[in-house]
C-alpha cells in the first residue's frame, strides 16, 4: 500500500490520523476495482467487426477531393 | 455504538471533533498515528477488564462497539480518564465542573470513532488487493 501512495511508513504514522489511513485505504481499494473492471471490460472487448471499427473512424477521417 | 461519517473533507485536513460539554461547544484536535496508538493500546486494555469482552478486537466493529457501550457503562472513571488523554486540550477541571455524564459518554463515542475507524476498510483493503 505505502507504495501505491508513494510515501514511507514513517511519514504515514507521523502525519496521518486513522481516519485518513481510513479514507485512502478505501480509495484505494476503490481505484484497485476500477481497474479491475477496465482491464476486464477491454479484454472482453479486445475484437471489434469490421463495420463497428469504419462506423467508428468514419467520424475522425475526413476524405478530401483534389484536383 | 452508533457510528457517524465524518465528511472526506474533515478527514482530510484532520478537522478537529467538535463536541458538547456543558452545553459548550468544545473542539478536539486528532491525534496522529503515532499519538493516538498509545492511548488506543489503552482503550483496548480497558475494554480486556471487562469480562464479556476479554478478547474482542477492532476486527468485529458491532462486538467493538457493544464493549465501548459496556465501558461507558460499568467503567465511567476510567472513561474519563481515558477521554481527558486524548483531549489533552480540554481544561478536565472546569469540564467535569458543567458537563454532564451522558455528555462525557457521546464525546467519548465521538473520540472512538475517529481513533479506531480501521475495523472494517484495513481487513476490505487486504482483501481487495489478494483478488
Amino acid at each position: 500500500m505505502m507504495a501505491e501512495w508513494h510515501v514511507p511508513p514513517d511519514y504515514i504514522i507521523n502525519n496521518w490520523t486513522e481516519e485518513m489511513l481510513e479514507l485512502m485505504s478505501d480509495k484505494l481499494v476503490e481505484r484497485k476495482e476500477r481497474e479491475n473492471q477496465a482491464l476486464r471490460g477491454s479484454s472482453s472487448s479486445a475484437k471489434v467487426s469490421d463495420a463497428t471499427l469504419f462506423n467508428q473512424a468514419g467520424n475522425l477521417i475526413k476524405v478530401v477531393k483534389r484536383n | 455504538m452508533k457510528r457517524r461519517n465524518r465528511a472526506e473533507g474533515d478527514k482530510v485536513v484532520h478537522a478537529p471533533i467538535v463536541v458538547i460539554l456543558g452545553g459548550q461547544e468544545y473542539k478536539i484536535n486528532i491525534l496522529v498515528i503515532k499519538d493516538s496508538r498509545p492511548w488506543r493500546a489503552k482503550v483496548v486494555k480497558a475494554l480486556s477488564k471487562l469480562p464479556e469482552y476479554t478478547k474482542v478486537t477492532t476486527d468485529d466493529s458491532e462486538l467493538f462497539g457493544k464493549a465501548i457501550d459496556a465501558m461507558l457503562v460499568g467503567m465511567p472513571d476510567t472513561v474519563l480518564d481515558l477521554f481527558f488523554e486524548y483531549a489533552k486540550s480540554l481544561d478536565r477541571e472546569e469540564i467535569e465542573d458543567v458537563a454532564s455524564d451522558a455528555e462525557v459518554a457521546k464525546a467519548f463515542e465521538q473520540v472512538v470513532e475517529v481513533a479506531f475507524p480501521l475495523a472494517n476498510s484495513l481487513v476490505g483493503t487486504m482483501t481487495s488487493f489478494s483478488q
